[in-house]
C-alpha cells in the first residue's frame, strides 16, 4: 500500500507542475493537495509568480561603448597582422584578478599624445644644434608661445591624470616632462593637477 | 573576413552577454566589463567558434567569466557592502504610469538581489531558462550536464529564489 503523499511529496513535485511537466498522476496530486492544503496552495501561487516574474525581467541592451571599443580593438589587432593569441587575453583588473575595460579611445591615449608632443617640442627647442646647421634661432614670441604650448599640454595631462588616479600624470611629468618644465622655468610645483 | 564575422556575431550576441552579466553579478559596470572581456575572448578564438555554437559558447564563457569576477569581488576585502545598481537601460521602454513603473521597479530589483543570493550552478540556470528562454537541451550542452540535472537544478534554483524573495519580505 503506497504511503500517503505528504506536503513535502508536494514540494517535489510543484516545480515540475508549474512547468507542464508532471506526469499525469503527479499533476493529479499536485492539483488535489492544493486544493485541500492552504499552505501548498499558496506555495503554487508563489511557484507560477515568480516565473512569471522572472520572465517578464527585461532584457537588457548592452551599452555601445563596449561593443565600439572591442570592435575597435579587433580592428587594430587585425591592421597588427590578426587577433593576439589568447594566452594574452586577460587584461588586468584595476582592482586585481577581473578585467579592465577599453574605451573606444583609449584613457591616456591623449594623454600620452600631448606628452609626446610637449617632449617633441621640448626636444626640438633644447638640442643643441651643430653649427653647420642654418636653422634661425627662436624668436621671444615664438618661445613664448611654445611656452604656453606646453603648458596646455601639462594641465591636459593632469586633467586626464586626475581621471586615471593621477598616478601616472605624475610619474611622467616627474620622469618625462619634468626636464622640460625646469628648461622652461616652469616651477616643478606647478605640476597641472 | 574574420573581422566582418567576429561583428555579426557580436551584433548578434552583445544584449544577451551583456544581459546575462548583468542579471548574474546585479552590478551594470561589472557587467559591462564581462561583457567586454567575453567578446574580446570571442575575437581571439573567432578562428575557432563555429557560428552555430557561438551562442553556447559565449553562454559558457559568460557564466565562467562572471564566476571568476564574483570569486575576486568576495576575495576582495570591502569596507562596507555595496548596494546594486539602479536598472541598467531596457532594450525597449513601453509607457507606463509613473506608479506602476515603480511598483515593477522596486519588484524586479527584489527579484534581482534573490537571484545574486542564489548559488551556482542554480543561478546560471534559471537565468538562462527564465531570463534568456534557452531550452533545457540548451542548458545541457551549455552547461555539459545531462537534461535531467538542468531539470533538477533548474526546480532548485527556483525553489531557492522564493525562499530568498520571502526572507526578503520578512525583513521587510
Amino acid at each position: 500500500m503506497p504511503e500517503p503523499r505528504t506536503c513535502s511529496q508536494f514540494q517535489e513535485l510543484v516545480e515540475s507542475f508549474v512547468d507542464g511537466e508532471s506526469a499525469a498522476a503527479e499533476a493529479d496530486f499536485v492539483r488535489a493537495h492544493a486544493a485541500a492544503c492552504a499552505t501548498c496552495r499558496e506555495e503554487l501561487v508563489r511557484a507560477r509568480e515568480l516565473v512569471r516574474e522572472l520572465r517578464r525581467l527585461p532584457p537588457l541592451s548592452c551599452p555601445p561603448r563596449v561593443t565600439a571599443a572591442v570592435l575597435a580593438r579587433a580592428a587594430a589587432e587585425v591592421g597588427e597582422g590578426g587577433p593576439a593569441p589568447a594566452a594574452a587575453r586577460r587584461i588586468p583588473h584595476r582592482f586585481g584578478g577581473g578585467w579592465r575595460r577599453l574605451s573606444a579611445a583609449p584613457a591616456w591615449g591623449p594623454a600620452l599624445a600631448a606628452a609626446a608632443a610637449a617632449a617633441f617640442l621640448s626636444a626640438a627647442l633644447l638640442i643643441p644644434r651643430p653649427a653647420t646647421s642654418p636653422t634661425p634661432a627662436m624668436t621671444a614670441a615664438e618661445l613664448a608661445e611654445a611656452q604656453q604650448e606646453i603648458k596646455l599640454a601639462f594641465a591636459y595631462i593632469g586633467r586626464v591624470g586626475r581621471q586615471a588616479g593621477g598616478r601616472v600624470a605624475d610619474e611622467m611629468v616627474d620622469q618625462v616632462l619634468a626636464p622640460t618644465r625646469q628648461a622652461f622655468g616652469l616651477p616643478p610645483e606647478g605640476r597641472a593637477r | 573576413m574574420m573581422l566582418h564575422r567576429f561583428r555579426d556575431l557580436v551584433e548578434e550576441h552583445q544584449h544577451r552577454v551583456f544581459t546575462f552579466a548583468y542579471y548574474y553579478l546585479g552590478r551594470r559596470e561589472e557587467a559591462e566589463d564581462v561583457t567586454q572581456e567575453v567578446l574580446l575572448r570571442l575575437w581571439r578564438h573567432i578562428e575557432s567558434v563555429e557560428p552555430d555554437s557561438a551562442g553556447a559558447w559565449l553562454a559558457r564563457v559568460t557564466r565562467n567569466a562572471c564566476y571568476d569576477l564574483l570569486r575576486s569581488r568576495r576575495s576582495r576585502k570591502r569596507l562596507f557592502r555595496q548596494g546594486l545598481d539602479g536598472p541598467a537601460e531596457r532594450v525597449a521602454d513601453g509607457a507606463a504610469d509613473t506608479e506602476a513603473v515603480a511598483r515593477g521597479q522596486e519588484a524586479r530589483q527584489q527579484i534581482e538581489r534573490a537571484l545574486a543570493e542564489v548559488a551556482e550552478p542554480y543561478r546560471t540556470i534559471v537565468i538562462l531558462r527564465e531570463l534568456q528562454g534557452y531550452k533545457y537541451q540548451e542548458i545541457s550542452d551549455t552547461m555539459e550536464m545531462p537534461l535531467n540535472t538542468v531539470k533538477t537544478y533548474l526546480h532548485r534554483g527556483r525553489r531557492m529564489l522564493r525562499e530568498q524573495l520571502t526572507e526578503a519580505e520578512s525583513y521587510a
